[in-house]
C-alpha cells in the first residue's frame, strides 16, 4: 500500500546542532551532517535517501543539499558501499538493525557526488551506525523499512581532509526506493 | 501566569474578606452555566509521528487540530459584606471536558489522518491511521470564590471582578478513536489504554470580570468572562494538555436574606 504522506520529508530542527534535523527513529526522510563547517542535508528534498544492491554489495545513497541559503547551496550525494552484504528486497533491510559498519574495512567505500563529478573518499576512521531498522506496516499493510542512525568519519577528498561530523538520518526505504541488480543468469 | 502568586493572593484576599465583616451579611444562593476554550496541546507525543511542537495552535493549518472545551452548571451560597462591596462564595459544581484531537478536513490541508504509534516489538513497528481520538471527562467540583463590586449596592447594574478556585475530581473519563479505516476497529482497545486520562484529582483557578443586573431582594442575573482560566491536573493532563483559557459564565441569584433595597 503506498502511502504518501509518510514519504514527506518532516524536517525537525535540531536545536543543538543548527541546519541539521533532531535525531529520530520516526521515518522522517530526513538527514544532515556537517562537513568540515559546511551543512549537509535532505532540506527539502523528498525520498533523500536510495538503497541500491547488486549480488555483491549495498550502496546506501543520500541526496541532499550542501550549504545554507546565504553561502549558496550545492545539490551533494554521499554514498556508503558496504560489500559483503546483498538485500534482495527492501524487508531484507532489517538485518541492519542494531549493526555498526567500520568504515576503514577493505571494501566499505564512501564517493561523495557535487553536481556531475564523484569523488571516492579515502577514509581515515569512520562509522556507520544503523541504530535502529524498524518494518513498519500501517493499518496492518507492510508499508517501508525505517533506516535510523549515525555517521561519521575523516577523509582526504580530492587531496583535501575532511571531517564529516554529527551525521544522522531517519529515512524510510520503499519498493520506490530499493534498486536490486539482478546478475545475469 | 504564576501559579503560586495567584494561588497565595487568592486565600490572602479570601481570608482577608472573611474577617472584615461582622455585620449580619446578605445571603444568596447562586446558580451558574459557564463553558470556556482553552489553549492546548497534545500530552501523548511519544505516539504521534510529526512535528508535534507546532501542533498546540488551534487553528493549525498543517498539524493537529486540538479542542478543549469545558463546560460547567454549578450552585453556591454566597454572602455579602463591607455593604455588600464583597461577595464570598462556595458551592458545588459539575463540569465537562471534552477534548478533541485530530487532522479535521476542513482545517488541516492534506491528509486528513495522523499516524499513532502502537506497537513497537523487535524489528516490527506498527502505526494506525487515526482521524481523530476525543476524550470526555465529567468532574465534580468545590469552588471558592471572592468577588468585589465595583460600586455600591444601590445600583442596579454593578461591574465586579472575580477571582475563584475550584477543587476537582474526575468521575469519568471516555476516549474514542476515529480511526481513518472501520477495519482497524478491533484495535480500539488497544490505542485506548495508550492515550493518558486525566488525573484523579484537578484544579481550575479563574478570574472573572462582570456585570450583575439587579438584586436586592429580587433575583439578579450576572455575565461574566473568564480573563483566563487556568486548568492543571498534577501527574498527567489527560489527551491533551491545557495551557489557558477564555469563556463566558452566567449567574442566576435568588436572596435568602437581604437588607438591599
Amino acid at each position: 500500500m503506498d502511502d504518501s504522506a509518510l514519504r514527506r520529508s518532516i524536517f525537525i530542527k535540531d536545536p543543538e546542532y543548527a541546519g541539521l534535523p533532531k535525531y529520530s527513529e520516526w521515518g522522517y526522510n530526513t538527514f544532515g551532517a556537517y562537513i568540515n563547517d559546511e551543512t549537509f542535508s535532505s532540506g527539502d528534498i523528498q525520498a533523500p535517501a536510495v538503497i541500491e544492491s547488486n549480488d555483491t554489495s549495498m550502496s546506501f545513497v543520500l541526496t541532499g543539499e550542501k550549504g545554507t541559503d546565504i553561502s549558496g547551496k550545492t545539490r551533494m550525494s554521499m554514498t556508503f558501499v558496504i560489500p559483503g552484504f546483498a538485500p534482495e528486497n527492501y524487508q531484507d533491510l532489517t538485518f541492519l538493525d542494531d549493526s555498526a559498519i567500520n568504515l576503514q574495512l577493505s571494501g566499505c567505500r564512501v564517493l561523495i557526488t557535487m553536481g556531475t563529478i564523484q569523488y571516492e573518499a579515502d577514509t581515515l576512521t569512520g562509522e556507520l551506525l544503523f541504530k535502529r531498522v524498524q518494518n513498519l506496516f500501517v493499518d496492518l499493510n507492510p508499508e517501508e523499512i525505517i533506516l535510523s542512525g549515525t555517521f561519521d568519519f575523516n577523509a582526504y577528498l580530492n587531496d583535501h581532509p575532511i571531517h564529516v561530523s554529527h551525521g544522522r538520518f531517519d529515512v524510510g526505504i520503499e519498493p520506490g526506493t530499493f534498486y536490486h541488480e539482478y546478475p545475469y543468469q | 501566569m504564576n501559579l503560586k502568586w495567584f494561588i497565595y493572593s487568592f486565600f490572602l484576599v479570601y481570608s482577608a474578606g472573611i474577617s472584615i465583616a461582622q455585620e449580619t451579611p446578605d445571603q444568596y444562593i447562586g446558580f451558574d452555566w459557564g463553558f470556556a476554550f482553552f489553549k492546548s496541546k497534545p500530552s501523548d507525543t511519544d505516539h504521534i509521528r510529526g512535528d508535534v511542537t507546532s501542533f498546540h495552535t488551534e487553528s493549525s493549518t498543517s498539524g493537529l487540530v486540538c479542542i478543549s472545551f469545558r463546560s460547567s452548571s454549578g450552585a453556591k451560597f454566597e454572602t455579602y459584606r463591607v455593604n455588600s462591596r464583597i461577595g464570598l462564595a462556595a458551592g458545588l459544581r459539575f463540569s465537562q471536558f471534552v477534548q478533541n484531537m485530530g487532522k479535521w478536513g476542513l482545517l488541516a490541508t492534506g491528509v486528513n489522518h495522523f499516524y499513532w504509534l502502537y506497537n513497537q516489538e523487535g524489528v516490527i513497528t506498527d502505526y494506525a491511521r487515526v482521524k481523530s481520538i476525543s476524550q470526555t471527562s465529567n468532574y465534580m467540583g468545590f469552588p471558592a470564590e471572592i468577588r468585589f463590586f465595583a460600586s455600591n449596592s444601590y445600583r442596579r447594574v454593578r461591574l465586579y471582578f472575580k477571582a475563584g478556585a475550584e477543587m476537582e475530581i474526575r468521575l469519568r473519563t471516555k476516549t474514542e478513536i476515529r480511526f481513518k479505516y472501520d477495519s482497524m476497529k478491533s484495535f480500539e482497545n488497544v490505542v485506548t489504554s495508550q492515550v493518558s486520562k486525566p488525573s484523579f484529582f484537578g484544579m481550575t483557578l479563574y478570574n472573572c470580570i462582570g456585570l450583575n443586573i439587579g438584586g436586592g431582594r429580587k433575583p439578579s442575573l450576572g455575565l461574566e468572562a473568564f480573563i483566563p482560566v487556568l486548568n492543571r491536573r498534577p501527574g498527567s493532563p489527560g489527551l491533551l494538555s491545557n495551557i489557558y483559557g477564555g469563556g463566558l459564565q452566567f449567574n442566576l441569584q435568588i436572596p435568602v436574606q437581604s437588607k438591599m433595597r
